[in-house]
């Protein structure tokens, strides 16, 4: 198996990889932007690519956008994504007593270390996840379909009926277009294009790259990134002063990562989640006097722990074919467009462009090795730029990458329309992620629910019958009780307070 | 007094699409056939579901006004887009793209030297990775067809 991981990497795959880790950090890095959008953007290139390249560019954006969100978080106190959402507390000040390039080096290495680790899990578990998947019908893909999506709904953002009606929304797009069973054309308005259905690409497009452009037309602010009047080599010794201490702490990166790793298996949780949990256990565990040595703790736990998620988010999205977070979900529409199902089969009907895939990844946390032992001082230069230059071009770049799907305008205004859709939606705090991924998994979920009641001659209680599928439903209905219990508790509380 | 907030618009509509999704639901057919259900039983479902969620949300309060200045500018941003991409087989893709990007430019303050410089760059790049390498083809104006 080992030489199935680097027998699709050539000079042009490697270069596209380096590429997609540079980029990714640099992405992450400037504020606004995301490594969603890093994905979002690279994604129209994926057409005109070789499965083996796109991906493992992707798969470069992936976990070089993990580790550049660090860099606003210490230098700015804003942070870069989501999974930076802790880094600032210790790092900022770090940086503020003027050791900036510590703070990053020490960041960008727990990052690499994290990424690692995160690597080494999904070698290790994704096989057996898959074979066991293997058992799976359409009786027992349905519940997990359905356990999938109401994680990601409830735990997306911080009202669950939104994420519930974001999810619900998704799936009534997913209905457009000929019905899987019997192919009656359902909701196209007697149009042919309509009949084709919504394909999910131009809407992740629109709805994670657009409502960011029209925020910069409404708040036209940019951010200035502080000099940390260092010299190259200055700056490089205070990376090798944090690789020494990252190596003193191994104990913390280890713990972090398989947080990290077994959080973002879980999906919906998202890289926000690891990170703050690690931190707070890290913060519970690690007793020390010296307040540097705590606030080095308070960085490599939160970046060692969203780096390894990108490994533990891959899982549910490789072997069931469930992404968990938005970068995965759009590296399920890169596979796809290659013509590769991500499922329990994946592994044995396309071990290449698995391996390949994880080999990607081993090569895309080796760049990052080098770009943080090297590269730091000139990601501080480079992530100068202006974002309201970036802006008109990633617009024009969303058009282009919409239009490329299948040479036609009618994506191009699905890219614009769920676009406004999702800022207003944003504006709301309806999550988006439910959405997008009620329409990836729509189509398998309407069709493995009605395939089910055909076999079972139209009897729903099929599903309680089946042990896997019964198992899953009984986590399904626990994990539904206590966000009731949850809500009624909040409903008291109100009243009581009223 | 109901105060009309940008939260309220927002719920209305998306209860209207609620109402025309489960109103055209019904149309087709949901009963068990020799095919097993019909192509209407799923889309009834969801219906149901999303109305039990949205109950409980529609009565919650809404605390995100009605802010007219970011409306207009929304609003503007699409005229602006719509208009052209509605004239893409006449305009070309290329001079589409042109005026978005001298369009944005232009909102985000760019100066209207480097404005220029910026769009012509973007188009002379975007014809030789996306046409040249990539050989995709655009939406030519009229007249070079």
């Amino acid at each position: 198996m080992i030489d199935l991981l680097f027998s699709n990497l050539n000079i042009l795959t490697i270069s596209l990889i380096f590429f997609g880790v540079a980029f990714g950090v640099l992405v992450s890095a400037i504020p606004g932007l995301t490594t969603t959008i890093g994905v979002v953007l690279l994604l129209p290139f994926s057409f005109y690519l070789d499965s083996a390249s796109s991906l493992g560019m992707l798969m470069g954006v992936f976990v070089g956008g993990m580790a550049g969100g660090a860099i606003p978080a210490i230098l700015i106190n804003i942070p870069g994504n989501p999974a930076s959402i802790v880094t600032n507390i210790n790092g900022y000040p770090l940086a503020q007593s003027g050791k900036g390039d510590f703070a990053l080096g020490l960041a960008m290495i727990s990052s690499t270390l994290g990424a690692l680790i995160g690597l080494i899990v999904l070698y290790l578990i994704s096989p057996e996840l898959s074979d066991f998947a293997l058992k799976f019908g359409a009786v027992e893909q349905c519940a997990l379909v359905l356990l999938g999506l109401s994680l990601v709904s409830a735990l997306s953002e911080k009202s669950v009926m939104k994420g519930y009606i974001s999810m619900c929304l998704g799936l009534m797009i997913a209905t457009i277009g000929l019905d899987p069973i019997t192919a009656t054309p359902r909701f196209n308005f007697g149009t042919v294009t309509m009949q084709q259905g919504i394909s999910f690409i131009p809407v992740m497009i629109g709805m994670f790259a657009l409502p960011t452009i029209i925020e910069s037309l409404i708040i036209t602010n940019d951010f200035k990134f502080p000099s940390l009047n260092k010299n190259y080599k200055e700056c490089l010794i205070g990376v090798y002063d944090a690789l020494k201490e990252v190596i003193q702490s191994k104990f913390n990166i280890v713990r972090s990562s398989i947080i990290g790793s077994i959080i973002g298996a879980v999906p919906g949780t998202g890289s926000a989640i690891a990170a703050t949990l690690s931190y707070q256990l890290t913060k519970k565990l690690e007793k020390s006097e010296d307040n540097d040595r705590m606030s080095s703790q308070g960085i490599i736990s939160p970046e060692a722990a969203n780096s390894s998620m990108s490994g533990g988010a891959l899982i549910p999205m490789l072997t069931l074919g469930i992404p968990g977070d938005p970068v995965t979900a759009v590296m399920l529409g890169a596979l796809t467009i290659h013509g590769l199902e991500p499922g329990p089969l994946m592994i044995s009907t396309f071990p290449e462009a698995y391996y390949g895939l994880l080999g990607s990844f081993a090569v895309s946390v080796f760049f990052l090795i080098i770009l943080t032992l090297i590269g730091i001082p000139f990601f501080l230069k480079a992530i100068r730029i202006k974002t309201k230059y970036l802006m008109p071009v990633i617009f024009v770049l969303c058009i282009i990458g919409s239009f490329a799907l299948r040479n036609s305008m009618f994506d191009v205004w699905i890219m614009i329309i769920f676009g406004v859709i999702a800022f207003y939606m944003r504006r709301n705090g309806y999550p988006i992620l439910p959405l997008i991924l009620a329409l990836i998994l729509g189509k398998i979920l309407e069709e493995q629910f009605r395939m089910s009641l055909i076999i079972s001659l139209g009897d729903p209680l099929i599903f309680f019958k089946k042990p896997i599928s019964l198992t899953l439903l009984i986590i399904l209905g626990c994990f539904l009780s206590y966000i009731f219990a949850k809500f009624v508790k909040n409903l008291m509380k109100e009243k009581k307070n009223v | 007094m109901l105060k009309i907030t940008e939260e309220l618009l927002f719920k209305t509509l998306i209860s209207i699409v609620f109402f025309i999704y489960f109103y055209l639901s019904l149309k087709f057919p949901s009963i068990p056939m020799q095919e097993g259900y019909g192509a209407g039983l799923f889309p009834i479902i969801i219906s149901v579901s999303f109305f039990l969620f949205a109950m409980k949300d529609f009565f919650t309060n809404d605390r995100k006004e009605f802010n007219k200045k970011e409306n207009l500018v929304l609003l503007g941003f699409l005229i602006i887009i719509f208009i052209p991409i509605f004239f893409i087989d006449y305009l070309g893709m290329y001079f589409v793209l042109g005026l978005f990007l001298l369009y944005l430019n232009h909102v985000l303050k760019i100066s209207i030297i480097k404005n220029t410089i910026i769009s012509l760059v973007s188009i002379i790049i975007i014809h030789f990775v996306f046409v040249k390498i990539f050989k995709l083809s655009f939406p030519e104006i009229w007249f070079m067809e």
